[in-house]
């Protein structure tokens, strides 16, 4: 996939290849073997291991503690430490299934169904070596230029923060048990494949030529569908739509938004997996699409209700964050800017409009906003993707597919998920427990006076 | 009662009931409206008799002898504050233009303003408990 450094040279011959086999010319070079090695650690690049692993410590801000505060504020003061629980909890069960199981799955090459789901080379904790005489080093044929641990736990972080943004869909009302199980059944059947078909040279919609440089498929329409379905399915919130349910704390909604908006150069920035030019354009496309972003879910706010807020700014931001990502890597500045200002305006339509027409209690407006957002971030990428930038064209077609492919798989699957994790625990807690508040109910614990 | 000894009384029992039984209250509102002050002083008297405060039934007792002097003292205001609405009603009452004078979103007894920023006050005022009128939160977060 474009978003790894060694795919984009991968998918550039591929794509030449294509073409040059369409003209009857020459075939290209034999693509490397995917295949994870030791290799000798003078063959790995200093600055581009910096990068990665800085960007890996700003991609977990993101979720730790950015989501948490993000959407902590945003609940009624009892519900606060159960909302944050709830992402660290996600993090730690992730964070441990992933070096398990799901990093090979996921980044490894597979068997006879590559296109689906990858190997178990990397099952139950193995490989990532470092060895000090050589010294010799783990690489991941996707990056051979990185130490393998490097990659793995780049990776790994993109994991958490997609599973942590569903609890959006479910606050105030899940059991904290069947989130646990939830999200563990959640990465391996719905993230997992949903990563490798999009980002391992053997996915199906990689081999399609299908983009998304950082996730606005495989991390936010995935994790907005995911959010859609757990809201159906759990119903909404006792007293949900006749009483008011005031935020705790806007206050920690502008922190996470804050940290969101920085990590994010990670998250983006990150994803070219090198220290180069791409990297940098893909910083500064980052920044002005949450600014644009910001500005028009603000005039979008003005001319609907006559007001700005400062959620509303910080869902903007948001929102043209989760519509850059996919196209960071293949746009220019002017396509940046297009992108943030439709979808500020299209997430605020996504949070008002279509929440009432979807009639279900998505609490935090998750598929509002990373849905609607991933939606159009991944369409204008065909729009406007700039092949100088990245060598390859895109195809608007091929985006939706891609689209319609992750958004279908979610939906589905994350029914499946949930309907076995209703069979093990119940889902919802009891309404007496709802209306005291899951920090006591659950955890036993109060945020203080 | 002079709104210096509402005020006093009010705080003494803003720190009384946040030690004894931890409610918060609110003491500059405590000191200025009547019905807030009402609910305070039962509550206070509640607390006091369930868990043997005299102290608080004391407070209760002496704020709820000021509830009637409420409102009937002008509060404080900063200075620079007062110097600002003066200038407002100043520049605005002779010459402005019509549609400077009143606005539709100028609180009923505030003074008129004749800054033109003003005039896009927000349409949906508050209620008296800060919260927004317009079911800002029912059924929507946005």
């Amino acid at each position: 996939m474009p978003r790894l450094c060694a795919f984009r040279l991968h998918a550039a011959r591929r794509w030449a290849a294509r073409r040059a086999a369409a003209a009857g010319a020459l075939l290209m070079p034999t693509l490397p073997a995917l295949a994870a090695d030791l290799v000798d650690a003078s063959t790995l690049r200093g600055a581009d291991t910096a990068w990665l692993m800085v960007s890996t410590a700003l991609v977990l801000l993101m979720t730790l503690p950015g989501i948490a505060l993000f959407y902590g504020g945003m609940v009624r003061r009892f519900n606060v430490i159960n909302t944050m629980a709830s992402v660290l909890g996600i993090a730690a069960v992730v964070s441990v299934l992933w070096f398990a199981l799901g990093y090979s799955l996921a980044f490894t090459p597979g068997g006879a169904a590559a296109g689906f789901i990858g190997g178990l080379e990397r099952v139950g904790f193995a490989g990532l070596d470092y060895v000090a005489a050589g010294p010799k080093v783990a690489v991941n044929a996707i990056a051979p230029h990185l130490p393998e641990s490097v990659f793995a736990m780049f990776q790994l972080s993109f994991a958490v923060i997609t599973c942590a943004l569903v609890v959006g869909a479910l606050v105030e009302r899940m059991r904290f048990g069947a989130l646990l199980l939830f999200a563990a059944l959640w990465l391996l059947a719905v993230y997992v494949p949903i990563a490798h078909w999009v980002w391992s040279p053997e996915g199906w919609l990689a081999k399609l030529g299908a983009l998304d440089f950082a996730g606005g498929a495989v991390v936010h329409i995935n994790a907005g569908a995911a959010a859609l379905v757990v809201a159906y399915a759990l119903g909404p919130r006792t007293g949900y739509g006749q009483e008011p349910f005031v935020p705790f704390n806007l206050g920690l909604t502008m922190a996470g938004t804050g940290l969101l908006w920085v990590g994010w150069f990670g998250f983006n920035a990150g994803s070219a997996l090198a220290a180069d030019g791409r990297a940098g354009l893909a910083l500064a496309v980052t920044h002005l699409a949450a600014a644009a972003g910001a500005l028009s879910w603000m005039a979008a706010e003005w001319l609907a209700r006559r007001r700005a807020t400062l959620l509303g700014l910080c869902s903007g931001v948001v929102a043209g964050l989760v519509a850059i990502t996919p196209a960071a890597g293949f746009v220019t500045l002017r396509g940046a800017l297009v992108i943030g200002l439709v979808a500020g305006v299209a997430c605020y339509w996504g949070a008002t409009a279509l929440k009432r027409l979807l009639r279900a209690d998505d609490s935090l407006d998750v598929f509002g906003v990373h849905g609607v957002g991933g939606l159009v971030g991944a369409l204008l990428t065909g729009v406007l993707a700039e092949p100088a930038i990245s060598g390859l064209s895109a195809s608007v077609a091929t985006q939706l597919l891609a689209c319609v492919a992750v958004l279908g798989y979610s939906l589905v699957m994350t029914t499946v998920v949930l309907w076995v994790t209703s069979r093990v625990v119940s889902l919802r807690v009891h309404e007496v427990d709802e209306r005291a508040g899951l920090d006591v109910a659950l955890h036993q614990e109060q945020l203080g006076h | 009662m002079s709104a210096t000894e509402l005020f006093g009384i009010a705080a003494h029992l803003h720190v009384l009931l946040r030690r004894k039984t931890g409610r918060v209250t609110d003491t500059e509102w405590l000191a200025v409206n009547p019905d807030y002050a009402r609910e305070i002083v039962r509550f206070a008297r509640e607390k006091g008799r369930a868990d043997g405060h005299a102290d608080l039934l004391a407070l209760a007792d002496r704020l709820e002898a000021g509830i009637a002097d409420m409102g009937h003292t002008s509060p404080r205001r900063p200075l620079l504050e007062a110097a600002a609405d003066a200038l407002r009603a100043g520049r605005t009452a002779p010459d402005a233009p019509a549609g400077l004078r009143a606005t539709p979103h100028t609180p009923a007894g505030a003074a008129p303003s004749g800054f033109p920023e003003s005039r896009t006050g927000t349409p949906t005022t508050p209620g008296g408990d800060g919260t927004p009128r317009d079911n800002r939160y029912v059924g929507r977060l946005r």
